[in-house]
């Protein structure tokens, strides 16, 4: 379970201070300890100062009381000989040197203070002889106890002069240990209160870095995984849901763009389209001015032709009513095939009559093929006016054009073949392109342009919808290749 | 960044705590050396008084010695203090609650006697060393036989000499326990030359005054140029002397007879300026006494008397004394 910001804090700011406070209590424990370590050295001397003190001051009252029997010398004396004997130790077993020094001392003040017991008893028998000589003794033995005390205190100081002088040196190597204890625990504090920062900075430095990216649109960072504390962590969890929800939105609103930019495009092909097709009606209508007065025309000569019995020449001019009248009647986009090669077969007279020497033409259409099935409106007459008009320009001899329609397997497939110049792989290349190029549309909407692009738009999914095979001198073949089982998109 | 902080932090945390270890260490050893000095084990059972004249001489450094090998020996506490007429120690020593006291009686016999009977009567046992006490107060002994040591003394002075002895036999405060028996001496040395032609010229006595043997030695060789011996009983003395032998250029002429184990002493027997010393074995004297003293609180009786011995060194037992002192000197 991970710490909340307010316990974490705490529990490092309260590990830093503890380190302090630890390093600190040391030090105070290590001063206390040496002025013990001190006291205790210096303590018996103290204690014999203080002995010897007492000792020398029970002479006094004694000697009141011995030479005045005043009951405040003996109250005086008796209070000094108790304080005395408080001092002597319960404990006198046999230790080392200076030990039997004070084991005399303490024998020889027991001795001392029985012996004013007894003085004061004979004082108060008044046995004068005996308490003088005792007193006499009482006081060599005073001076010679204080005299000992002063030989155990000489040498006890010198010994714990010796002493002092090692305590002395082992607290300047505890103050140099304890100067590094001070300067390590505070950088160590310090350290460890920076780590710890740095733990609870270093998530919401990420986050800012991160969000600076987001700010940038880079959608694609990392998510953040740190370990923290649980208010950061749920930030930094809230943080990368938000930018991965942020980044999945930004991404269905481009795949929405998308699909709006080819409605659109979609959109604009069918303006295009619709265009298109109204400039092919307009032109139709346009052509359809002309060839009704054309074709109204023609019947008239006709009849005037059969009036004259002029036959050849009304035989002639009735194909080419039938030319007429095969162009303007199908204003459809789609129309039998039936239609196509009777129009075509007009033309093939009319162009027989032209040119008797300088061109030949055939037909040839697969006997079994189905003459209703529905093409594209106007794609055989223009494929051969096309190759009228360029394939023999500057050639002398005869030239040749062959139809042919037939069936191949489920393909109906319609090849219009001359022998002329042939045509340049650029311009073959170039009308192969799936565009209009609008500006020669006008020009040449009938022309072979107009009958590629017508075939790629009615049929976009076949790609080998229109063929051309060619090469220069040997001729070229324009070759229309229709689904039979594919439904063109459009049917007017 | 994260990683130094932490390594940082890691590394002064391990200084933090090494430093702190030193620094516990050492108070701790300076705690227990306190400790130490403050408090000190139980070490015996006894605690005895060793009274013996306030005086550097190696003989007595060497009672000390013996003393305090025995008293380790038989877990018995000693503290020595000095005798002498001007100091109490001694006339304190029954009020100081010893459990026995040895006591070399280097002060006026009549007091010795006085205070060892006061010291008697307090109940504290009490062993003599190298005493010249009358017998009357029957404390146990521990010492050379004076007899024993006349008799070395002569057997050494006819050793290697047909001439006739003229002998100067110089005694000294300094070792009251010979002092005080010098007839007994004088009797070993009769003893252990009774069938040589010996004449005793002189019998002298130097006093406290480690040098007091120079002057007296010019005054008996200027004086007396018939003596061929001189005899001390006091190391002291006999350097003293030797000094003054070799100034007179005297060496060969007289025989020098020394007292003492000292090196210097041990030294010229090696040189042949001494024809040899007597070894009296202080440390033995120590020794036994604390035995004694011990045996004595122990069980209320001990031997009376313990003969410590006496010794001769010579140039031909040097080399043996020396390698163990002690070993071959009987």
């Amino acid at each position: 379970m991970k710490k909340s910001l307010q316990s974490q804090l705490f529990l490092n700011v309260g590990a830093s201070l503890l380190i302090i406070v630890v390093s600190m209590s040391f030090i105070l424990f290590i001063s206390w300890r040496i002025q013990k370590i001190v006291d205790t050295q210096f303590r018996n001397e103290r204690f014999f100062q203080e002995l010897q003190d007492e000792i020398e001051e029970i002479r006094t009252p004694f000697l009141d009381y011995l030479s005045s029997r005043s009951s405040k010398a003996l109250a005086s004396l008796l209070i000094k000989e108790q304080t005395l004997r408080s001092m002597i130790p319960d404990d006198q077993r046999i230790y080392d040197s200076v030990n039997l020094s004070v084991r005399e001392v303490y024998h020889l003040l027991e001795a001392y203070l029985d012996m004013i017991d007894i003085a004061i008893q004979e004082k108060r028998g008044s046995a004068i002889s005996e308490y003088t000589q005792l007193y006499e003794t009482m006081e060599n033995m005073n001076q010679y106890i204080l005299s000992l005390i002063d030989k155990i205190s000489l040498k006890g100081f010198r010994e714990q002069l010796a002493g002092y002088e090692r305590v002395i040196n082992v607290s300047r190597q505890l103050q140099f240990w304890n100067l590094l204890v001070i300067i390590f625990a505070f950088i160590w504090a310090i350290s460890w209160m920076m780590y710890s920062l740095n733990k609870i900075t270093e998530p919401m430095h990420l986050l800012s870095k991160t969000a600076e990216e987001l700010s940038k649109g880079n959608f694609n960072v990392e998510d953040i995984h740190i370990e923290a504390v649980a208010e950061v962590s749920r930030v930094v969890e809230t943080f990368n849901r938000m930018k991965n929800d942020i980044s999945q939105y930004i991404a269905e609103i481009q795949q929405q763009k998308t699909i709006e930019q080819e409605y659109l495009n979609e959109k604009l092909r069918n303006l295009k389209m619709e265009q298109l097709l109204k400039r092919m009606e307009l032109y139709t209508m346009q052509a359809q001015m002309n060839p009704h007065f054309l074709f109204n025309t023609i019947n008239t000569g006709v009849q005037l032709a059969i009036v004259e019995e002029a036959n050849k020449t009304a035989e002639f001019m009735e194909h080419l009513a039938d030319f007429f009248r095969h162009n303007i009647r199908e204003r459809k986009l789609f129309v039998p095939l039936r239609h196509e090669v009777e129009g075509l077969r007009s033309y093939f007279y009319i162009l027989n009559i032209r040119f008797p020497r300088s061109l030949n033409l055939n037909l040839d259409i697969q006997d079994a093929i189905d003459h209703d099935y529905q093409v594209p409106a106007m794609i055989l007459q223009p494929l051969v006016e096309n190759s009228v008009i360029h394939a023999f320009k500057g050639i002398e001899r005869k030239g040749s054009i062959i139809v042919r329609i037939w069936q191949d397997k489920t393909y109906l497939r319609c090849s219009v073949k001359d022998n002329g110049v042939g045509m340049p792989p650029e311009i073959i290349e170039s009308l192969m392109q799936h565009s209009f190029r609008t500006s020669e549309i006008s020009s040449k909407v009938m022309g072979l342009e107009n009958i590629i692009q017508r075939l790629y738009f009615f049929y976009p999914d076949n790609k080998e919808i229109i063929e051309i095979r060619s090469a220069p001198g040997q001729g070229t073949e324009v070759l229309i290749n229709i689904n039979m089982e594919e439904e063109p998109c459009i049917t007017l | 960044m994260k990683n130094i902080v932490k390594i940082i932090a890691i590394i002064f945390g391990i200084l933090f705590i090494t430093a702190l270890a030193f620094s516990a260490l050492t108070i701790f050893n300076l705690s227990k050396a306190s400790r130490e000095q403050t408090a000190s084990e139980e070490i015996a059972a006894y605690h005895f008084g060793v009274f013996l004249p306030q005086n550097t001489y190696l003989f007595f450094q060497d009672v000390i010695a013996g003393a305090r090998a025995a008293a380790e020996e038989f877990d018995c506490a000693l503290s020595f203090h000095p005798i002498g007429n001007d100091t109490k120690d001694f006339f304190m020593a029954k009020y100081a609650g010893f459990d026995g006291i040895i006591v070399y009686p280097s002060i006026a016999e009549q007091v010795a006697q006085f205070e060892l009977d006061e010291i008697n009567r307090a109940g504290i046992p009490i062993v003599l060393i190298e005493h010249g006490l009358s017998d009357k107060s029957p404390w146990p002994f521990v010492g050379t036989n004076n007899f024993d040591l006349g008799k070395k003394i002569g057997e050494l002075s006819g050793r290697n000499n047909d001439q006739p002895i003229q002998m100067a036999v110089v005694y000294s405060e300094k070792s009251p326990g010979i002092l005080s028996e010098k007839e007994l001496v004088e009797m070993g040395i009769r003893s252990a030359l009774n069938d040589r032609n010996i004449k005793l010229l002189t019998v002298m006595v130097t006093n406290l005054n480690p040098l007091d043997a120079e002057n007296l030695t010019y005054q008996i060789l200027r004086n007396e140029p018939e003596i061929n011996t001189i005899v001390f009983t006091d190391t002291n003395d006999t350097l003293a002397a030797i000094q003054v032998l070799v100034d007179l250029n005297l060496v060969g002429s007289v025989r020098i007879i020394g007292f003492g184990t000292d090196e210097p002493i041990l030294d010229n027997v090696g040189k042949g300026i001494l024809a040899g010393t007597i070894a009296v074995f202080p440390v033995e004297i120590g020794y036994n006494a604390v035995k004694v003293l011990k045996s004595l609180c122990d069980e209320g009786y001990s031997e009376s008397y313990v003969d410590t011995g006496v010794g001769i060194i010579t140039k031909e037992n040097l080399d043996t004394v020396q390698k163990g002192l002690g070993g071959g000197v009987k």
